[in-house]
């Protein structure tokens, strides 16, 4: 699993890129932990374009990015999903927690040439 | 097309073609995952098929890993993978000797909740009915039994 994570003005973009569960999902955790402790976050982005899969420790991670924004009246959007984790966030509810965004080409601003 | 994970050099209780037993830690939960969708590629099942065993496979192999051996004992965990042609079905059941533990009986998730009242618990096991056809639990012989099953479409 891969992620990158940038931040500009206070909104958080993270693109994610292979599998999030039981074994990578504590790299991302500490990676958010890190930024949101130096940073101020009021808006974050995760790009899923690229990622396979999700399970409940990677939603486990969304949700507890999710709180910490909305506490500081922030708002959190997933982007891109493929089928199978749009599949997993309609079965556990969370579409209803994040706005899901489909953007036109899979990718945000910055990767457009 | 979702790449393999490639199976690590952690030591191997037992293995056969269809079947592999691990030490119940959450390292060995990739070698786990990565058994069985090499199996299931190699029976020809569909991407989406096998991508709901890997995350299935997650799952219930963390679920073994944290709850089965408590107080400082140690097991392994078992997988055994099927696919049966005639019925066109896919399955595979893990099975470990810790305490004895139907995580069907567990109360369901919470998926309606604000968010603040929002919690992950029960999540694993909803996603895993939620994405197979069939999930049977059963204790026999001093083992947990857990049985998933996906009809190939």
């Amino acid at each position: 699993m891969k992620a990158n994570c940038i931040m500009s003005d206070s909104t958080l973009t993270i693109r994610l890129k292979g599998r999030l569960d039981t074994n990578t999902s504590p790299e991302l955790d500490k990676k958010l932990t890190d930024i949101f402790s130096e940073h101020t976050v009021t808006e974050v982005r995760f790009d899923l374009s690229d990622l396979d899969y999700i399970s409940s420790s990677g939603l486990r991670i969304l949700l507890g990015t999710l709180k910490k924004v909305d506490s500081v009246n922030g708002k959190a959007y997933i982007e891109n999903p493929n089928d199978c984790v749009m599949n997993i966030l309609n079965m556990t509810g969370f579409d209803t927690l994040f706005e899901i965004v489909y953007t036109q080409d899979g990718h945000t601003d910055d990767e457009k040439q | 097309m979702m790449k393999s994970s490639k199976m690590t050099n952690h030591p191997i209780a037992a293995a056969s073609s269809d079947r592999i037993t691990l030490a119940a830690v959450r390292k060995n939960i990739p070698d786990i995952i990565c058994f069985a969708e090499e199996y299931f590629k190699r029976m020809n099942c569909p991407q989406h098929i096998i991508t709901d065993f890997c995350i299935a496979a997650d799952e219930i192999a963390a679920n073994i890993c944290m709850y089965a051996y408590s107080g400082g004992k140690t097991g392994n965990m078992t997988v055994k993978c099927n696919y049966c042609r005639r019925k066109n079905m896919a399955s595979l059941i893990f099975a470990d000797s810790g305490t004895p533990f139907d995580p069907l009986n567990m109360p369901a998730a919470s998926v309606t909740a604000g968010l603040s009242e929002r919690s992950i618990g029960g999540l694993g096991i909803h996603i895993v009915r939620g994405i197979m056809d069939d999930v049977r639990y059963r204790y026999i012989r001093s083992l947990n039994i857990l049985k998933i099953s996906k009809a190939i479409r």
